[in-house]
């Protein structure tokens, strides 16, 4: 018996997929995860495990309090559990953790519409009310970022440093600190198409211009390498939603990111926590750059050479 | 760096209709001859029901300003004239021709001189329909004078996922196609001809050469190419990247002074100058991985589709399948076989249903995906995001009307939405809207 199956056109697809694409940005991130569990200690995956249930709890709160349906179709609360988790030193307190999670999911995410409508990335938000809304926190992670030892140390140069950096070495937020591992996942997810690997290239270049002009390209890649500034790179100015649709708008945010943070982390004395600020402040500015930057179709007569030979 | 080299999809399937001559189908019992093509005006039969009629025997005539001459496919009886549904989904008068199997043919009448007047008249004589749209041929001439036309380009391939039509007739059909565009040329008031190739057929592009230079003299001609990315050959984009020019949608090709044939116009307007043969039926490509015998068939007017799949096979009947007529990124599902092929079908496909899981939507991630493939430069997740909230007011400031429906926009999209679909519909709003205003 044969039978026609009628349905609307496309009939091929491309295999692009939100549901794997959560699932590859959730294992890119269990690769910095279990690296900053060895490097830690046990307490590193208590903060995740801490987060990701939060964030879980939290999506399953709003759906009760307003009667919807819960279920877990997409992995998009673990991807943001993951990132604030990462973002976050071993030693922080466990009521920050849950007030960050709660905040990124409930407040940032959920109330504006859900997921594809939120207009932050929501583990930027947690992370940023993590270091600077609760003010006796922002001084301590502050402390505890610079004033240790060993960073110090490693931050004034030396011969091994770079290495010491590369792999992992140093101190930080519990999945920021080894890069090589993070340059994996980006080439991770580059490769799988779950990122669009202009930005993190472009972000990275433009720092690395503006911090050699400013104080050494030697210094610029110490302190690029120091801080979260790589991670954020990868994991948080790619989020799909919060970057810019347009081809130029996609650069120009990147370079944007790239000069301000150069700016503030090179030169400033504000700690880590103004590279998250800097990344929050340029999701705003997004959305104008598409605005602004978009090409006037073909047919309408716009954009003369952009089909010119 | 061209801004294009970023848009549009690549083939991802290499054509296997390629590389085999344009075979004819075996002649059948019965052919249901639909009158109308698309959505032109329906002719109005000039045959009785009983009457005898040979092969090119005219059946039926244009009855407004916008209809073709219909010629019958085969020497027969007429049985019957009725209406169906029709590939484009419309109820339309068919009428069934029975084959005698005498195979008698009636030829058009020899034309005296290849002057412009003489060719244009032929074009509308014989029947000649543009592929794409489905207009008459010689309307884009006759009206507005041909003389208007500056610059001809050729379409000589097509970067149709499936569609190989243009190739084969450009590879096995050289002479025809080459004397087809002079005739073309000498309607117009072009200097040259402009035979389009895509990148991947170069090797294609220089045997035409070659050919041209071996046997023809005072024969002006160039050759260019376009990247072999899909939908680049929609007129629109081929004229911005053939001329460097950007035409408003709306306006007409004319006030450029561009006019865009295919390979299978030239070949059959060289058919009617030359051998007077009307146009009887069209070149198929038969392509998907449920037909066993996949190429170009010369296909005649009015044969069903269920008599293509019996000549072609079907490899598996088990499984259900999905038939598509078009290409697999626009075309139309067709739900029975029963169905005549008119002079625009392009390709039939059959593709079986298993490799297709039938999607469902996911609210949208603003990965802009779709606005990077987007070939006229449109942003399509801001156009569905007005069209679901019902901001109607913004729909004509995303220059909806500029879509040319191709169908990237959901191929890329990760949540699998309905993009080609809602801005379509967004689209006839938007000219409704308009219109009542």
């Amino acid at each position: 018996m044969e039978r026609f199956v009628v349905m609307n056109s496309p009939f091929v697809h491309s295999g692009n997929d939100v549901n794997k694409m959560f699932i590859y940005m959730a294992v890119a991130l269990t690769i910095p995860a279990v690296y900053g569990i060895i490097f830690f200690g046990i307490q590193a995956a208590f903060v995740i495990l801490l987060s990701l249930a939060t964030c879980l709890l939290s999506e399953m709160l709003f759906n009760l309090v307003t009667k919807k349906k819960f279920k877990v179709d997409n992995f998009s609360f673990f991807v943001t559990g993951m990132i604030l988790a990462l973002t976050l030193p071993v030693e922080v307190p466990f009521y920050v953790v849950i007030g960050s999670g709660f905040f990124s999911i409930f407040v940032v995410k959920q109330v504006f519409g859900g997921l594809g409508f939120n207009k932050f990335n929501p583990a930027l938000c947690g992370r940023c009310l993590a270091g600077v809304i609760v003010p006796a926190l922002a001084s301590e992670l502050y402390e505890f970022t610079l004033n240790e030892e060993t960073y110090t140390s490693l931050a004034c140069g030396g011969e091994n440093s770079i290495t010491n950096l590369l792999s992992g070495q140093a101190v930080g937020g519990i999945g920021t600190t080894c890069i090589v591992l993070i340059f994996v996942c980006a080439f991770i997810l580059a490769y799988t198409k779950v990122i669009d690997v202009k930005i993190p290239i472009i972000a990275v270049l433009s720092y690395f211009v503006v911090g050699t002009i400013s104080v050494g390209y030697e210094n610029a890649i110490m302190n690029m390498f120091s801080g979260s500034f790589v991670f954020i790179c990868v994991f948080m100015l790619t989020d799909p939603n919060t970057s810019p649709d347009t081809f130029l708008g996609k650069i120009l945010y990147a370079i944007l990111f790239g000069v301000l943070s150069a700016l503030v982390w090179n030169n400033g004395s504000l700690g880590e926590n103004s590279l998250f600020a800097v990344a929050l402040a340029v999701n705003i500015v997004a959305p104008i750059f598409d605005k602004y930057l978009e090409i006037k179709p073909v047919a309408r007569g716009g954009y003369r050479n952009a089909y010119k030979k | 760096m061209k801004l294009v080299n970023f848009k549009g999809i690549h083939p991802f399937t290499k054509k296997l209709s390629v590389g085999i001559d344009v075979t004819p189908l075996r002649p059948m019992e019965f052919y249901n001859v639909p009158l109308k093509v698309k959505n032109i005006a329906e002719s109005e039969p000039a045959v009785q029901i009983g009457d005898e009629v040979k092969q090119g025997t005219l059946i039926a005539k244009p009855s407004g300003n916008f209809g073709i001459n219909i010629y019958s496919p085969v020497s027969g009886k007429v049985l019957n004239i009725f209406s169906k549904v029709t590939l484009s989904g419309e109820y339309a008068k068919h009428i069934l021709i029975m084959n005698d199997n005498k195979n008698e043919v009636q030829d058009l009448p020899e034309i005296d001189s290849v002057s412009d007047v003489t060719l244009i008249s032929r074009l509308r004589e014989a029947g000649m329909v543009d592929t794409i749209s489905g207009m008459p041929t010689y309307l884009k001439y006759a009206y507005v004078g041909g003389r208007a036309y500056r610059t001809l380009i050729i379409l000589m391939d097509s970067t149709d996922l499936n569609s190989s039509t243009n190739q084969t007739l450009a590879e096995y059909k050289t002479e025809e196609v080459i004397n087809g565009a002079k005739y073309f040329m000498n309607i117009t008031s072009a200097p040259h001809i402009i035979f389009v190739f895509t990148e991947a057929n170069r090797k294609l592009a220089a045997k035409v050469k070659k050919h041209i230079l071996d046997t023809k003299k005072n024969y002006d001609f160039k050759i260019k190419f376009i990247p072999n990315k899909y939908p680049f050959d929609d007129p629109y984009i081929l004229t911005s990247l053939v001329c460097g020019k950007s035409i408003k949608k709306g306006n007409s090709f004319l006030e450029a002074g561009i006019t865009i044939e295919n390979a299978e116009s030239c070949y059959n307007f060289c058919r009617a100058v030359e051998f007077n043969k009307p146009v009887t039926g069209k070149i198929v490509t038969i392509d998907g991985n449920n037909a066993i015998r996949k190429g170009n068939y010369f296909v005649q007017n009015g044969v069903s589709i269920e008599n293509i799949y019996d000549f072609i096979g079907i490899d598996d009947k088990e499984t259900s399948s999905i038939l598509i007529e078009g290409n697999v990124m626009a075309g139309t599902a067709q739900y029975n076989k029963d169905i005549s092929v008119s002079l625009t079908t392009d390709s039939l496909i059959l593709q079986k249903f298993d490799e297709y899981d039938a999607p469902k939507e996911y609210p949208c991630i603003s990965c802009g995906k779709c606005a990077s493939v987007c070939p006229v430069f449109l942003n399509p997740k801001n156009i569905d995001n007005a069209y679901l909230n019902e901001r109607f007011d913004e729909i004509p400031k995303l220059n909806t009307h500029a879509c040319i429906e191709c169908g990237c926009c959901s191929y890329v999209c990760p949540a699998r939405r309905f993009l080609t679909q809602r801005i379509a519909a967004a689209k006839h709003y938007d000219k409704t809207s308009r219109g009542a205003k």
